[in-house]
Parts: C-alpha cells; structure tokens; sequence
C-alpha cells in the first residue's frame, strides 16, 4: 500500500482533504493509499504533499527556497 | 818577278794546318763553351718562365684562397646572424606566451575570486531577504488566506506532472 503525506502550514478543511486525495489518487493511479497530514508552520503557507516517492512541494517556503536557488 | 810556287804551295799547307790545329784545337772547346752557356741561359731562362708562372699560380691560389675566405666568413656570419634572429624571435615568443600564460592566469584568479566573493554576497542577500519574507509573510497570513494557499497548491500539485 501507497503512502501520501500531506504537509501544510494550517489544518486542511475536510473539502480540502478530499480534493488532496483525489489528487493523490490520480498521481498513483489507483485509490490503494494511505493518508498522513502533517502540520509543519515552517512552511509559512501552502501545502506539501509526497505521493509515493514523489515529492510535490507547492508550499511559500518552497517558492522562497526556489528564489534563492 | 818570279812566283815562288814551292812557296806558295808551303804556305797553303802552312795555312791549312794551321787551320786544322785551330779548329782542333781551339774551336771545339769554343763552341762547346758557347753551347754549353746558351744552354745554361736558356734553362734559366725557362725557370724563371717556370718560377714566374709558379708566382703566377700561387697568386691565383691565394686570391681563390682570400675569395673562399672572406665567403665563407660571410655565409658564417650570416648564418650565425640567422641563427641569432631566430633564437631571438623564439625567446620572444616564448617570453610573450608565458606572459600571456601568466596574465590569464592572474585574470581567472582574480574572476574566480570576484565571482566566490559575489556569490557570499548572493547567498548573504538571499538569506537575509529570505529571513524578512518569512517573518513579514508569516505575520500576515490569517485562516482564510491559508486556506487559500493551500487551495491555490492543490490546484498547483493537480496540474504539476
């Protein structure tokens, strides 16, 4: 069984759980996963998510970390 | 007068003898002198024909001899000024490449160094305006535009590859 990890920097509503999973569930292309949510504040906004061993990183702190780069 | 012929007859013999004791005598040993001296002389004379041409042929050496000389003083000459032209042109080069050499040299330090003092520069500026965003954007951010980032990344994760 898949994992994915979602990480934001606020708690998700149960609408955005769903369209996580849905997401999730797309990327893997099937519904075997299991979900994890994270609250991590250093992202300072936005979310992460790890879905199976990819990593989408859509966070501000991403962005940030990009510009420097 | 009377003609003494006995007379005239003794002085013939007289004469004769005379003559043949002469040339007996006296002018064999004559021409033989005289032969002996035309000889000399004609042989010294063909010695100093001999000595004067042998002059002759030494001078002709000794000026071929002079002529090589000073044309082969003068190939040397030239050939040694060649040689000391084309060493000089190779010492130049080698001194003009090894400056070059030297100045690029000098000029990739110093770009290698400008660009390593740069990027401390960069990466302080960056890390300083990373600090500031951070703290000004965190400060700023209520449940509703949270939410909203997160939306925005959901759209953005779903679109992403």
């Amino acid at each position: 069984m898949a994992t994915v990890i979602i990480t934001s920097a606020h708690e998700l509503s149960a609408t955005q759980r769903t369209e996580a999973e849905k997401i999730a569930s797309k990327k893997l292309g099937h519904s075997n996963f299991e979900v994890q949510t994270v609250i991590d504040a250093s992202l300072i906004g936005g979310i992460t998510m790890q879905i199976g061993s990819k990593m989408y990183d859509a966070s501000l702190r991403g962005q940030l970390e990009s510009l420097r780069r | 007068m009377e003609i003494d012929v006995r007379a005239i007859l003794a002085q013939m013999l007289n004469f004769g003898l005379l003559t043949a004791v002469l040339t007996y005598f006296l002018l064999k040993p004559i021409k033989s002198v005289l032969e002996a001296r035309s000889r000399r002389i004609a042989e010294g004379q063909q010695a100093a024909e001999d000595a004067l041409a042998e002059k002759a042929k030494i001078g002709e050496i000794k000026t071929k001899a002079e002529k090589d000389a000073k044309q082969e003083a003068k190939n040397i000459l030239a050939s040694a000024r060649q040689e000391a032209d084309a060493r000089r042109e190779e010492l130049m080069a080698v001194a003009k490449a090894d400056v070059e050499a030297a100045k690029a040299k000098m000029l990739k330090n110093l770009d290698k160094e400008k660009a390593a003092e740069v990027q401390v520069w960069q990466k302080q500026f960056e890390a300083i305006v990373l600090q500031v965003s951070e703290q000004l954007v965190g400060e700023s951010l209520d449940a509703k535009k949270h939410a909203k980032l997160i939306d925005q990344g959901l759209q953005r994760i779903a679109s992403s590859k």
